[in-house]
């Protein structure tokens, strides 16, 4: 008898081990094990013997998962179902906190790997948000605790963000996720960086303008007749790594950053195979001009550089606030009050609005 | 056929006279029937868990000698508002179901206003 007894309470509580509190759930095995003793024990009194009755006993009870679900006062939403839910949401969600966070900045240096840093951790916050009220919310009594919780996250996000776009910054993103100490190192080392990238470009540029990129020119001659390659530089391929990693005074004697990729259609390569000038001539303007487009676009980040860096730190401070903690807590605040529609659209079950609506339909019909 | 019972109310009617455990309450509603309604056992705790968070009857667990102790239900006031309000619908319903059922009765009833 006490082995069907155990084997069933086993698999009830199996079916209900992720059910809040624990406590209820405990109380609810202990009734369901005083229950079964007492009913083997009436039908022992007629005189049924103890197998047969325990086995009554638990087919009167029934089945464990049509009791946990009953328990649980939940529609039986298989878990793909219920996942697929909440992939859904979070799916929806996704554009908007990238829009979020896309397209407040305007700093180009950097942003998009900060971004989506930044990124990952508001979807983690906000699908955490939807979790967690689901768990909370399972009867009506809670609601309010739930839609206060969300609505709490969602008011405190707006004021500690401020207004609608808390995001435009004139800062490096590097710096907004940085302390005091951290974001003055930060900024010394970008300071430096940001000179020797400039110093590198300002004497290539004034090069060209000077003497054309015309390898018939005297630069270009004295370029391509020495070394028999054209010593151009490429500071749109990897110009900016090696400027962080060489030292100015380096950088300087060097003169040219980094070599021209060594491609089918780089002036060197049409040289040395062809020995067609014309043609490596018209792929040296090329480069040159393609060179003078990006050298420009490297300019304009630099100059925005400067200007955050010109900025007090203490600034970034106050947006840190604003986009570490003013940015989730509005998405969670967001995501929460979505959980809290999704829990009383589909998951709430018995206690669910649509549940609800059923019961007043049939009450009123009555 | 048999029309669908209301759990709650046949609950709420076995602990009116005197508080019950899980058992007692199975045990009225089917003694108290002949044996016609039957609760569903597995169903019971569930309903009576959440009718004791609507505040419709009260629990609290009783020891019991050389046993696990058993948790005893007793309604509240606003159990017995809600028994009312059932008792009501259900005279409704049934008054509603017998005037179709028994359509003679109906007319005997009538001719006799």
């Amino acid at each position: 008898m006490r082995d069907y007894i155990a084997w069933y309470l086993i698999e009830l509580r199996r079916r209900l081990r992720n059910v809040e509190p624990q406590q209820k759930v405990e109380d609810f095995l202990l009734e369901t094990r005083t229950h079964l003793q007492e009913s083997i024990e009436e039908m022992g009194a007629r005189g049924i013997l103890e197998d047969a009755a325990t086995k009554s006993a638990i087919a009167d009870f029934g089945h464990p998962s049509l009791v946990a679900h009953a328990f649980r006062g939940r529609r039986s939403l298989p878990s793909w179902s219920y996942w697929s839910t909440v992939l859904l949401v979070v799916l929806l969600l996704s554009p908007m906190a990238y829009q979020v966070v896309f397209s407040l900045g305007d700093v180009h240096l950097g942003a998009g790997r900060i971004a989506y840093f930044e990124f990952g951790w508001y979807i983690i916050g906000g699908l955490a948000a939807i979790l967690v009220m689901t768990l909370l919310w399972r009867r009506w009594s809670a609601l309010p605790i739930t839609v206060g919780l969300a609505g709490v996250a969602l008011v405190s996000g707006l004021v500690i963000s401020g207004k609608v776009e808390p995001y435009k910054s004139p800062l490096s993103e590097t710096i907004l996720l940085m302390d005091d100490a951290s974001a003055k190192k930060q900024a010394a080392n970008r300071a430096r960086w940001l000179e020797a990238y400039e110093r590198s470009i300002v004497p290539m540029k004034r090069a060209i303008e000077t003497h054309g990129s015309n390898p018939t020119s005297e630069f270009g001659k004295a370029i391509i007749g020495e070394n028999e390659m054209p010593l151009f530089p490429a500071i749109g391929y990897s110009g900016h790594q090696r400027a962080s990693s060489i030292l100015p005074a380096e950088y300087e004697r060097e003169g040219m950053g980094d070599w021209i990729p060594f491609d089918r259609s780089s002036a060197t390569f049409i040289l040395r195979s062809t020995f067609d000038k014309e043609e490596a001539t018209k792929a040296w303007i090329r480069n040159g001009e393609q060179f003078f487009a990006y050298a420009e676009s490297v300019r304009n980040d630099v100059a925005v550089e400067r200007e955050a860096l010109s900025k007090p730190v203490e600034v970034a401070r106050g947006q840190v606030l604003q986009r570490l903690v003013g940015g989730p807590l509005l998405l969670i605040g967001f995501c929460g009050l979505v959980g809290v529609l999704v829990n009383a659209m589909v998951i709430g079950g018995s206690e669910g609005w649509s549940a609800l609506l059923r019961r007043e339909w049939r009450r009123q019909l009555n | 056929m048999a029309f669908k019972t209301d759990l709650e109310a046949l609950i709420l009617g076995a602990v009116a006279e005197r508080p019950q455990h899980g058992y007692g309450i199975v045990r009225v509603i089917r003694e108290g029937s002949d044996g016609a309604l039957k609760a569903g056992e597995g169903q019971l705790y569930p309903i009576l868990h959440r009718m004791e968070e609507r505040g419709w009857l009260a629990a609290d667990w009783e020891p019991q000698e050389g046993r696990p102790p058993r948790k005893v239900y007793e309604i509240t006031d606003k159990g017995r508002a809600e028994l009312a309000e059932r008792k009501k619908s259900w005279a409704s319903f049934s008054r509603g179901v017998n005037s179709i059922l028994h359509p003679v009765d109906r007319k005997e009833a009538k001719g006799n206003a």
